[in-house]
């Protein structure tokens, strides 16, 4: 079943180690050029949240908007664990049951199970490794936009790097081998696929702020000095309150000492005692974060698993 | 006579429809079995049951004594060309023997080899690049490099040119014959099948109309040729069983007879009747039935 294994997919592994290549020819130069800016532009020395106007933080908004355009595109990245499971996952059954060719290797010597166990197997470990070699890849690459702030811990920077990659990427292979059991032809199995990545996907990034309590800081408008830019945490919202609690709207308001505030006119109509809310998930929560996200992935990957299992073993 | 296989009050169902229902019969080793019927009278649903690809709704199957739902001891005897020999069209055809040697623990490289050699398939060429009828050939030659001693065909001879069909069942026959494979093949051609096969089953949707040797059968129906007169008149004439089929031209009427005795009548003349003219009869009458033994129908009109 091996042999036969690669057999089948040693086309389809060509075309994803190319695909991993042509991605590695344009993060690698990308990351050492943006390792080369980080020198450039003095930023090696800065750390941590720094004040407004601070050296560093001008430095650092340099280079963000030097750099702006990878970041926004690396979100097309998101999309990679779900073209593995198109056209790694979601043929790997549909395609047998499509052209009846189900019925020839089920009369060879081995059993559906066994069929289907190296077949699922073997698929999902190439696949498994293709996304961590990718992930390492853009886990190095975004090093220097965490240097200057930007951090992995985003709603959407997330889901490019570290763990979570992988558990996608084994989930998506997994829901194609299922909807492949469940409707058997190629185009609607990838249908499937895609309604049902997407949707997971959705539903668990909706409710990843609470996989954690989110911790708070707090900090007055009026100030001498004000925190700057937040780094490496996962921001989740930013609002004004007034001292007794009552809800002023969102974003952040920095004003100058109560005395001098009547100058400045966005500081309007604040009371000294009114304060700004942060709430957010510490820079040290990221890994738990990974592991539960990932972990959800790869327990739905094997329910997805076993139905297929279930489905196959009745099919007729 | 040892029996290759036995299904027993089999049925499948889809959705609410019987494909196949009640099916009881069985086939001695070392026979070569036709299964013929209409489109959608049931025969790739028995051969799927017959395989382990399908489950059945009622009824169970035995090949060769045994259960087959992931049996791979069963797997291993039994031979199988699904209809249109589905292949891997992009592997070549040395792929496939790659596959079975690799997939099968009983498994002839060299029969395959020769057999393909024999019909003129080259090796190095993707099954998707040949003709139907080569791959129907390509398909019977991985059955059979299985050594199996059942072997079942769906519609194998489909997708052939006449003399590419003969051909075919010669060679199929000819190298059953030295191993004692036992065969059960489906077709809806039926005259080709009168000098490969020896024992006939006819399906009529979805029910077991006629089951025996080949032999017996035509030995045991004649056609009657006489002047035109009612059935009635008929079944009281010493020898016929029963009427199958009968046609009124002008003056003549011709019947075709199940009999239990010669029959001396001398206002009929008596033919021998072809397998051809037997099956369509059958076929044509959906009330009648011949079965071993006490049979639900009754072995009569």
């Amino acid at each position: 079943m091996i042999w036969m294994t690669w057999r089948q997919h040693r086309a389809q592994a060509l075309y994803f180690l190319v695909a991993l290549a042509v991605l590695a020819a344009v993060l690698v130069p990308l990351g050492l050029s943006m390792f080369r800016a980080l020198t450039d532009l003095g930023l090696s020395n800065c750390h941590g949240t720094l004040p407004v106007g601070d050296p560093c933080d001008v430095a650092r908004n340099t280079f963000a908007e030097r750099f702006a355009l990878p970041h926004q595109l690396s979100i097309l990245l998101a999309f990679v664990p779900l073209l593995v499971g198109l056209f790694a996952g979601a043929p790997l059954v549909a395609r047998e049951l499509e052209h009846g060719t189900h019925r020839l290797v089920w009369m060879q010597g081995v059993t559906r199970r066994r069929w289907l166990l190296v077949k699922v197997g073997l698929v999902l470990a190439g696949a498994a490794a293709f996304a961590a070699a990718l992930s390492a890849l853009v886990y190095w690459w975004w090093t220097p936009y965490e240097r200057v702030g930007t951090s992995r811990f985003g709603e959407l920077e997330f889901d490019l790097q570290g763990l979570v990659p992988v558990g996608y990427t084994i989930f998506a292979v997994a829901l194609g081998v299922a909807a492949g059991a469940l409707v058997p032809k190629v185009l609607p199995a990838m249908a499937v696929t895609v309604a049902g990545f997407i949707g997971a996907r959705v539903a668990v990034m909706v409710a990843r702020p609470h996989f954690q309590p989110a911790e708070e800081a707090r900090f007055p408008l009026f100030a001498e000095s004000h925190p700057g830019r937040f780094v490496d945490m996962w921001q989740l919202s930013t609002r004004v309150y007034s001292a007794d609690g009552q809800d002023l709207g969102s974003g952040l308001i920095t004003c100058p000492p109560a005395a001098e505030a009547e100058l400045d006119r966005g500081c309007a109509g604040y009371q000294p005692g009114d304060y700004n809310l942060t709430r957010f998930h510490p820079a040290s929560d990221y890994w738990t974060f990974q592991l539960i996200e990932t972990g959800i992935f790869l327990a739905a990957a094997a329910l997805l698993i076993v139905f297929a299992f279930r489905r196959l073993r009745r099919f007729t | 006579m040892s029996i290759a296989l036995e299904t027993t009050g089999l049925g499948k169902r889809y959705g609410r429809q019987w494909a196949l229902g009640d099916c009881t019969l069985s086939l001695p080793v070392g026979r070569v079995a036709a299964l013929v019927g209409p489109n959608g009278a049931g025969k790739t649903t028995l051969l799927h049951l017959i395989a382990g690809l399908a489950q059945p709704d009622a009824g169970h199957v035995r090949v060769f004594d045994q259960a087959l739902v992931n049996n791979t001891e069963v797997l291993a005897r039994v031979g199988f060309v699904a209809q249109d020999s589905p292949l891997y069209l992009d592997f070549t055809v040395a792929d496939l023997l790659t596959m079975g040697a690799r997939l099968n623990r009983r498994w002839d490289t060299d029969l395959a080899r020769a057999r393909l050699a024999r019909v003129d398939i080259p090796l190095d060429k993707p099954t998707g690049k040949l003709s139907g009828g080569q791959r129907a050939q390509v398909a019977l030659a991985l059955a059979m490099a299985k050594r199996p001693d059942l072997l079942l065909l769906d519609e194998p001879v489909a997708s052939l040119d006449p003399l590419a069909r003969r051909e075919f069942l010669q060679a199929l026959m000819g190298s059953v014959a030295e191993d004692g494979t036992t065969v059960l093949l489906s077709s809806h051609i039926v005259g080709d099948l009168e000098r490969a096969c020896d024992y006939l089953i006819v399906l009529h949707t979805a029910r077991v109309q006629v089951l025996g040797g080949v032999d017996e059968l035509l030995a045991s129906h004649k056609i009657l040729v006489g002047l035109r007169r009612e059935t009635a008149d008929v079944a009281g004439t010493a020898g016929v069983a029963a009427v199958v089929k009968q046609s009124h031209a002008g003056k003549q009427t011709t019947l075709l007879v199940r009999t239990d005795g010669p029959i001396h009548d001398p206002a009929w003349t008596v033919e021998d009747v072809s397998l051809e003219d037997f099956v369509l009869a059958y076929l044509a009458n959906s009330d009648a039935g011949t079965l071993p033994g006490p049979s639900r129908r009754g072995a009569s009109t």
